[in-house]
C-alpha cells in the first residue's frame, strides 16, 4: 500500500473517532458525566445504520435505504438508549452511571452476537453502501473523507457555539457546583440528561460512519474496550473540555495506535529473538502479542497524563467559574 | 498549653481568618463566641490542621504545630470533637470509644472505665449502634471518644448545638467535670451566655479577628458584648 | 427436583460464592476509598493467572526431571521458581520488620529483590530432589491439590500487586474527585489485562481440573463435584474470617469506622493509610481467591475477570454498596438468578431465559435496584 492510500485510510479512520470524541467531550469535558459505554452507543449507531442501509443479506434482514437515512437514524437510536439509561442513572452518583454504561455496552454486545436475524450475529452485515463509491479509486476515498471532515467541522462549530451559549454556561455552572446551580433554579437533572443524550447520539453517528467507511460491520468492530478506551485516552490526552484539543488527541493517539505495532516489532522483536534464540514458531507467537504491548503502553500513557498533565495538551479555555474545594 | 498567633487562612484561597490570636493555658476553659460566619469553627479547624493557614503560628506545649495534620496532633495530646458527624453511626458505642483509643498501643481499660464513669448512660448502651442514640447521648459518645486518648487539650466545636436545654445543661456539667480532671478545653459555642458562665476566658470574634478578649465573667458583664452577642442587655447573669 | 438441585442449584451456589468474594472487595473499596474500582475483575484474572503460572513453573521442573528426553536449562528452572521465592522474600521481610529490623523504607525493596533471587536456588534444588518421585510412572499430582497448594502464594502476590497498583495509580488521587480514580482504575483494568495477554497469550488455559469430573457419591442422591466442595468450603471459611476481622479486630473496626466517616476517622487519629492498605489486602486477596476458584470451575482466560465485573457490581449494588455482608447476599442472589434463569420452569420446553442472555440478568437486577432502591437491600450508601 502506498503512502497516499495509507494516509487516506488513516484520515478516514480518524473521522468517526473525531465525531465520537466531540460527543464524549459533551459528556465528560462539559458536564462531568463518566460514560464508559461509548462502545455501546457506537454499536447501536453502527448496527442501526447497517440494518437500514444494507442490501439484501444472507443471514439477517436489511432495508436498503440510503446511507444518509441510516446516519440520522443511528443518532436517533443511540439517543433513545442514552435517554433510558440517563433517566435512571443521572440522579445518582457518577460511579453508577459508569457501571450502567459498561453494562449496557456488554448487553448490546450479547444482543448483537445472539440476535442473528437482526444483526447477522457472527456473520455481521456486509456490502454496506459507501457514499461516493461510484467515483472509484482515490477519488472515492477523498470524497468520503471530505464528507467526514465537513461533518466534523459542522459539529465542531455547533458545539463551540453551544458551549458559549447560555446553555453552555449553565452546563459549566452545574459541573463546577451542582448545588449552587440547583439553588439558582436550574433543573440540573434535565440539563445533564440533555448533555448525555446529545453526546451519545454523536457516538451513534460515529459508529454509523465507521461501518460505512469499512463497508461492513461485525461483532469484533464493537469490542467494547478498544473503542471506549481509545476515545477516553484521546480526550484526556487532548484536553477534556477543549474541543480542539480533543480532535488533536484523536489524530495523535490514532497515529500512535497505528504505528506502535510496527514500531514495537522493529524495535523489540530482533532483540527478543537474539536474546532467547527463538524458533520461527516462537517468533510468530511473540509477534502475535504485540497488540497487547501496544494496549499496555497506551494504558500507561493514560496514567501518566492523568497524573502529570491533568489538563491534557490543550487546556479548557472557557472561562472557568470560581473554583470550589473538591468535596 | 496552646498558643495561636496571627492566624490567616481559609478554604481554597478565600481567607476566613484575618490575623486571629487564641491562647489556652493549662487547665483552662476557653470559649470562642461570635456571630455566624465570624470564623469560630474555622479557627478551631485551623488549629487542628483541618484548614490550611497561610500565615501565623500555632504552638502546643511550646512545640510548633502549624498546619500539622490531625494524626500528628492526636498523639501529642490534642483531641477534637467536630460539630456534626462526630460519631461513627454504624459502630456500637463501645466500638466508637475503642476507635478513640486507636492510637494507643497500651491497655486502655482504665480509661474506658473512667469514660463510662463519666457517662453512665453510655455504659448501658455500649452494645447499641451509636447512630440509634439520642442527640445528647451521641454528643456524649463523641465526647467520650475524644477522651480515650487522655488528651491535655480538648477542642469542642459547638457541643450543645441542636440539643434541648435540659441536655445542654448536662453537657455543660460534663465539660466542667472533664476540665476538673485536668484537661484544658477550647470550645466554640452558640449558646454564649451559658458557655461564658463556665469559661475562664472568652474570645469574641468578628470577621475572623479578635473583637474582645477577657475573662468569662467580664465578657458577660460587658454591655456591648451583651447587646451584640448575648441577645440582650441583661448583663447581670 | 433433583435435576434442579444438581444441575442448577449447586452451580448457582458455586457462581454465587465467586461473585460474593468479588463483590465484597468492590463494596469495601467503595466505602473506604470512595470509588468504584473497575479493575477489580482484572485483579481476579491476575490471581487466576499467577496461580496458573506457578503451576506451570512447578510442572516445568517436575516433568523435565521425570522425562529423560526433556532438558530444561537451570536458568529456566530458576525463573519458574521466582514467583515462589518472591512470596517467601516478602514474608521474610515482613517477619523481620515485625521483629524490629527496619523500618525498611528503602531497604525493603532491595531486600525483596535480593531475597527473591537468593531463595529461588534452594527451591529449584528442593524440587530437583523430588526427581525419583516424579520419575515413577504412577506419579501424578491431583489437579485440585495443585491449585490449592499454590493458592496462598498467588494470593500474596496478587495482594502485593494490588498495593503496588494503589501506590502507583490510585494514591496520587486520594484527595481529588473520586471519579478521577474511576478513570484511573479503568486504565488499570486494561493494563492488567494486556499484561496477562502479553505473558500468557489469549488462548483459553486451564488448571487441568477436568471439567468432566465425576461427582462424589458420598451425598447421594446429591451429586457434588469435588472442586465445588472446595469452593463452598473456602468461601464459608473466608466469610467467617471476614466477619471476625470486621467485628473483633482493631483494624477491622477501623475499616468500618472509616467507611462510616473518613473525615472523623482522620480526626480521631486513625491511621487512614493503614486502613486503606488493609482494605486492599482484603479486597485484592478475596478477588485473587475468587479468580483462582473461578479458574478451577471454568477456563482461565484474559477476559474472565472483566466478564465478572458487571455481575459483581450488580451484587454489590443489590446488597448495598459499602455493606460487605450485603455483598455476600447480593453475590449469592445474582449467581442464583443467573443459573436458575436457564432452568426449564413449569415443565416448559423453553428455559426461562435463553442461556446466551444469562449475563443480562445481572444487568436487569442492577437497573431495577438503581430505579427503586439505589441504597441496596442492606442500606449501603448512595453518594
Amino acid at each position: 500500500m502506498d503512502l497516499l492510500a495509507f494516509g487516506l485510510l488513516f484520515l478516514i479512520q480518524t473521522v468517526p473517532y473525531g465525531i465520537a470524541v466531540l460527543g464524549l467531550n459533551i459528556n465528560w469535558g462539559f458536564t462531568g458525566l463518566f460514560n464508559v459505554g461509548v462502545a455501546g452507543f457506537y454499536a447501536v449507531g453502527a448496527y442501526t445504520s447497517a440494518i437500514l442501509t444494507a442490501p439484501e443479506q444472507l443471514h439477517s434482514i436489511a432495508f436498503g435505504l440510503p446511507a444518509g437515512v441510516g446516519w440520522l437514524a443511528s443518532m436517533l437510536t443511540a439517543a433513545i438508549v442514552a435517554y433510558a439509561i440517563g433517566k435512571i442513572c443521572l440522579r445518582l452518583r457518577s460511579d453508577y452511571l459508569a457501571i450502567a454504561t459498561i453494562g449496557i455496552a456488554e448487553i448490546l454486545r450479547l444482543v448483537i452476537k445472539n440476535y442473528q436475524d437482526l444483526t447477522g450475529g457472527t456473520y455481521g452485515i456486509q456490502n454496506l453502501p459507501r457514499p461516493f463509491e461510484f467515483v472509484g479509486g482515490y477519488g472515492a476515498d477523498l470524497a468520503f473523507l471530505a464528507v467526514g471532515i465537513v461533518i466534523v467541522a459542522v459539529l465542531y462549530i455547533l458545539i463551540e457555539r453551544m458551549w458559549r451559549s447560555p446553555w453552555g454556561r449553565v452546563m459549566r455552572a452545574i459541573r463546577e457546583n451542582e448545588v449552587a446551580a440547583a439553588a439558582a433554579g436550574k433543573n440540573v437533572e434535565a440539563f445533564r440528561l440533555e448533555a448525555f443524550v446529545v453526546g451519545s447520539a454523536l457516538m451513534g453517528l460515529a459508529g454509523a460512519i465507521a461501518v460505512h467507511a469499512s463497508k461492513s460491520v461485525g461483532i469484533e468492530g464493537t469490542e467494547p474496550l478498544e473503542v471506549t478506551f481509545l476515545l477516553w485516552v484521546m480526550l484526556i490526552v487532548g484536553g477534556s473540555g477543549n474541543n480542539k484539543g480533543a480532535l488533536i488527541g484523536v489524530v495523535l493517539i490514532w497515529a500512535l495506535w497505528s504505528i506502535l505495532p510496527d514500531f514495537i516489532a522493529a524495535g523489540f522483536l530482533p532483540l527478543i529473538e537474539s536474546a532467547f534464540d527463538l524458533s520461527e514458531e516462537n517468533v510468530e507467537d511473540v509477534s502475535r502479542r504485540i497488540p497487547y504491548v501496544r494496549l499496555f503502553l497506551i494504558g500507561v500513557l493514560l496514567q501518566v497524563v492523568l497524573q502529570k498533565f491533568p489538563g491534557g495538551l490543550l487546556r479548557e479555555k472557557a472561562p472557568s467559574l470560581a473554583k470550589q474545594p473538591a468535596s | 498549653m496552646l498558643s495561636a498567633t496571627g492566624m490567616i487562612g481559609g478554604y481554597g484561597g478565600a481567607d476566613i481568618l484575618h490575623g486571629l490570636d487564641v491562647e489556652v493555658s493549662e487547665k483552662e476553659i476557653v470559649v470562642i463566641i461570635g456571630s455566624n460566619g465570624a470564623g469560630k469553627s474555622t479557627a478551631m479547624k485551623a488549629i487542628f490542621g483541618l484548614v490550611p493557614l497561610r500565615e501565623g503560628r500555632v504552638t502546643l506545649k511550646g512545640e510548633d504545630i502549624t498546619n500539622a495534620p490531625p494524626d500528628e496532633l492526636v498523639p501529642r495530646g490534642m483531641a477534637y470533637v467536630p460539630q456534626e458527624r462526630n460519631i461513627f453511626p454504624s459502630l456500637t458505642v463501645h466500638e466508637n470509644l475503642e476507635m478513640g483509643a486507636y492510637i494507643r498501643q497500651d491497655n486502655f481499660g482504665p480509661v474506658l472505665d473512667r469514660v463510662y464513669d463519666l457517662f453512665p448512660a453510655l455504659q448501658e448502651k455500649r452494645k447499641q449502634a451509636a447512630g440509634e442514640l439520642s442527640g445528647g447521648q451521641r454528643q456524649m459518645v463523641a465526647f467520650g471518644r475524644a477522651l480515650m486518648t487522655e488528651p491535655d487539650l480538648l477542642l469542642l466545636d459547638e457541643p450543645t448545638a441542636g440539643l434541648s436545654p435540659l441536655v445542654m445543661g448536662e453537657i455543660f456539667e460534663k465539660i466542667i467535670d472533664v476540665n476538673k480532671s485536668g484537661v484544658s478545653i477550647l470550645m466554640v459555642e452558640q449558646n454564649a451566655r451559658h458557655a461564658l458562665q463556665i469559661a475562664d476566658r472568652g474570645y469574641v470574634l468578628a470577621t475572623g479577628q479578635n473583637l474582645y478578649i477577657d475573662t468569662g465573667a467580664s465578657l458577660l458583664a460587658n454591655p456591648e458584648v451583651a447587646e451584640s452577642f448575648l441577645g440582650g442587655k441583661r448583663a447581670d447573669a | 427436583m433433583l435435576e434442579l438441585i444438581n444441575f442448577y442449584l449447586i452451580p448457582a451456589l458455586v457462581l454465587g460464592c465467586i461473585y460474593a468474594l468479588g463483590a465484597i472487595g468492590i463494596s469495601l473499596l467503595y466505602s473506604i476509598l470512595r470509588f468504584a474500582h473497575f479493575a477489580h475483575g482484572d485483579l481476579m484474572t491476575i490471581g487466576a493467572y499467577i496461580a496458573f503460572g506457578m503451576i506451570l513453573g512447578v510442572e516445568l521442573i517436575v516433568f523435565a526431571n521425570a522425562d529423560p528426553d526433556v532438558t530444561v536449562s537451570f536458568l529456566a528452572k530458576l525463573v519458574s521458581m521466582l514467583p515462589f521465592s518472591l512470596v517467601l522474600a516478602i514474608l521474610a521481610g515482613m517477619f523481620l520488620e515485625k521483629r524490629g529490623f527496619g523500618p525498611f523504607t528503602y531497604w525493603r525493596s532491595l531486600f525483596t529483590i535480593v531475597g527473591t533471587v537468593a531463595l529461588a536456588f534452594p527451591l529449584v534444588w528442593a524440587l530437583d530432589l523430588m526427581t525419583p518421585l516424579a520419575a515413577d510412572e504412577d506419579f501424578e499430582l491431583d489437579a485440585e491439590f495443585k491449585v490449592l497448594a499454590v493458592l496462598p502464594f498467588a494470593v500474596v502476590l496478587a495482594v502485593y500487586m494490588a498495593r503496588l497498583l494503589d501506590r502507583l495509580f490510585y494514591k496520587p488521587f486520594r484527595s481529588s474527585k473520586p471519579i478521577i480514580m474511576v478513570i484511573a482504575s479503568f486504565g488499570v483494568a486494561l493494563i492488567l489485562r494486556s499484561l496477562v495477554q502479553m505473558f500468557f497469550g489469549v488462548e483459553d488455559e486451564s488448571y487441568a481440573v477436568g471439567y468432566i469430573a465425576r461427582p462424589l457419591e458420598i451425598f447421594l442422591p446429591l451429586r457434588i463435584i469435588e472442586r465445588h466442595l472446595y469452593i463452598f468450603g473456602m468461601t464459608v471459611i473466608l466469610m467467617l474470617a471476614l466477619h471476625y476481622l470486621l467485628t473483633r479486630t482493631r483494624t477491622g473496626k477501623a475499616m468500618r469506622a472509616m467507611s462510616d466517616d473518613a473525615d472523623l476517622a482522620r480526626v480521631t487519629g486513625i491511621n487512614t493509610e493503614q486502613v486503606v492498605m488493609w482494605t486492599w489486602i482484603v479486597g485484592a486477596g478475596l478477588a485473587a481467591i475468587a479468580g483462582v476458584l473461578l479458574g478451577m470451575d471454568a477456563p482461565v482466560k484474559p477476559v474472565m475477570g472483566w466478564d465478572m465485573l458487571l455481575p459483581i457490581f450488580a451484587a454489590a449494588i443489590l446488597g448495598g454498596l459499602g455493606s460487605p455482608y450485603g455483598a455476600i447476599i447480593g453475590g449469592l442472589v445474582i449467581g442464583g438468578m443467573e443459573e436458575l434463569s436457564t432452568f426449564h420452569w413449569w415443565l416448559s420446553d423453553e428455559p426461562l431465559v435463553p442461556g446466551a442472555y444469562k449475563t443480562a440478568i445481572a444487568f436487569g437486577v442492577m437497573v431495577i435496584m438503581l430505579i427503586f432502591r439505589p441504597q441496596g437491600l442492606f442500606k449501603g450508601r448512595v453518594l
